[in-house]
């Protein structure tokens, strides 16, 4: 072997060493670590699933313009084509009383017939506008366009509560991943404190390497080793109880009522590149809580 | 070996640790420095191991400018420097053997090279019998010939022992003397700084003597 293989081989050695010296604290900074990547993990996981959810719904909202009564066909159509011309409309189609009679029957059937129980088709025509894409200023402008029109009688579209739930899931979003950064912070700090745990219990054999002209390797490297191994070993812990959360929750959600929901929101989970990225996120963010403290205890090398 | 041109460290203006100190030692040589407490004997050996910078003058050490020297190039001088302190530094909680190994680990030597020179050393000060008990177990000259012991380990060309035997009796005083001297003899080059004029006589070796961060005198050997 020559000699840098063997200064790698001390340093990985000198810092498992390190570690068994306080077994508890370098437990609990693994521990540490791993609660905020797992908040990291599930969080990345669930705003992915929110998003596609949201946007699979958003895909199928309409703009339903309820048509006045006796409305004249001319202005009826005149409404349609205005709502053509006005760009952003995937689809505009018109939907007779009956027709909505019928799919309120296919929807509801439980309900019997509701035009014997009221004395009459209580539904009125309407335009049925599908928008193309997601951009709500346009949305909005269709939505004035028919709510100004004398054919329109009122106007529902249904991404009033979807955006108002993306808002939502939204501010939930940032409020975790704050909480998150909070508990990465603690755990950094964690890993500081264990580093200059060890440092003081070896300050002497310190002091002796950079006497007999120990390379810098071997007098900083495993302090550098210790953050990253703590970092790393937290992080893999986080990213696996993540993915087996959600593991667990898509998993049970078919006997839940709300199967569907929960499905959809945990289909996605991270890959292993991406679990890999966090892991060597924590091995990073652990070696330069490591230099940090080994800077305070004033040897950076 | 050793080159001391008119090197001045100052701490705190204006008293000087060291004023305008020139000297030269040679390879071959063995020298002991002197002088009482204060005068500056442990600061000029912490600049010879580029612990301490002079604030002026130079300082040569094995063909290098320590006060030019390059940070990186510092661990590489110091593996031709052998330490020796009054308190031994051995590590408490490692074994005799354990507290010379680790510093050839440290520096990278192979497995077997190592064991091997481990053992010479210790067969050399005369307590490889002890190799595998821990430091406290050892009387205070014992301890000495370990620390020494480790020093020598990496094969340095350059020995410096600072107040070696201060923590010691007369008779052990002498016979860590007669270790140096054997070092010496080998061809080592050896700076001891004692205030121990006993040890000083019998030394009969070049004495530098520092009073008051100023070189006094330069004795040759008696």
């Amino acid at each position: 072997m020559t000699a840098w293989p063997r200064t790698a081989a001390e340093v990985v050695r000198v810092a498992a060493s390190d570690l068994g010296r306080r077994p508890l604290a370098g437990l609990l900074s693994v521990a540490a670590m791993a609660v905020a990547i797992f908040l990291v993990a599930s969080f990345w996981s669930l705003s992915h699933g929110v998003r596609g959810t949201w946007a699979r719904l958003a895909e199928q909202a309409v703009i339903e313009i309820y048509l006045k009564d006796g409305a004249d066909a001319g202005a009826v159509d005149a409404l349609a084509e205005a709502i053509e011309r006005a760009g952003g409309v995937r689809r505009v189609e018109r939907v007779s009383p009956e027709r909505a009679l019928a799919e309120f029957r296919a929807l509801y059937p439980d309900l019997g017939d509701l035009r014997d129980l009221l004395g009459g088709n209580p539904f009125p025509g309407s335009l049925r506008v599908q928008p193309e894409g997601a951009d709500p200023a346009r949305v909005a402008a269709l939505v004035e366009l028919a709510k100004a029109n004398s054919a329109a009688d009122s106007v529902r579209y249904d991404r009033d509560w979807l955006e108002a739930l993306s808002r939502l899931g939204g501010a939930l979003s940032r409020f975790a991943l704050a909480g998150a950064a909070a508990l990465l912070l603690a755990a950094l700090v964690t890993i500081g404190s264990v580093v200059r745990l060890a440092l003081d219990d070896k300050r002497e054999e310190v002091a002796l390497l950079r006497i007999v002209g120990a390379p810098n390797a071997v007098v900083v490297g495993p302090v550098l080793v210790t953050g990253a191994m703590l970092g790393a070993a937290g992080a893999l812990a986080g990213v696996l109880a993540a993915s087996l959360a959600r593991q667990v929750a898509y998993g049970t959600s078919s006997a839940s009522p709300l199967a569907g929901l929960s499905e959809a929101l945990f289909a996605v989970g991270l890959s292993p590149a991406e679990g890999l990225a966090l892991a060597l996120f924590g091995a990073v963010a652990g070696a330069a809580a490591a230099a940090a403290a080994a800077g305070r205890r004033g040897w950076s090398g | 070996m050793i080159h001391f041109d008119q090197a001045t460290l100052i701490y705190r203006p204006p008293h000087a640790a060291l004023k305008d100190v020139s000297f030269s030692v040679t390879a071959s040589e063995m020298v002991v420095v002197t002088g009482p407490s204060g005068a500056g004997k442990s600061t000029l050996l912490s600049m010879i191991t580029r612990e301490l910078v002079p604030t002026s003058g130079r300082v040569v050490v094995a063909g290098r400018d320590l006060t030019a020297i390059r940070r990186a190039e510092i661990p590489l001088m110091r593996r031709s420097i052998g330490v020796v302190f009054q308190d031994f530094r051995l590590l408490r909680h490692r074994t005799i053997e354990d507290n010379i190994s680790f510093v050839l680990r440290a520096l990278a030597w192979p497995a077997a090279r190592r064991r091997e020179r481990t053992r010479r050393v210790l067969e050399w000060v005369g307590l490889a019998h002890r190799a595998n008990d821990l430091p406290e177990t050892l009387s205070g000259g014992e301890q000495q010939r370990i620390a020494i012991a480790r020093a020598l380990a990496p094969e340095p060309r350059l020995l410096l022992a600072d107040e070696p035997t201060g923590n010691l009796d007369p008779e052990r005083s002498f016979e860590i003397l007669a270790l140096f001297r054997e070092i010496h003899a080998r061809g080592t080059c050896v700076l001891l700084a004692t205030h121990d004029r006993m040890l000083i006589e019998r030394a009969k070796v070049r004495v530098l003597t520092l009073q008051a961060g100023r070189l006094a005198r330069d004795e040759a050997p008696r």
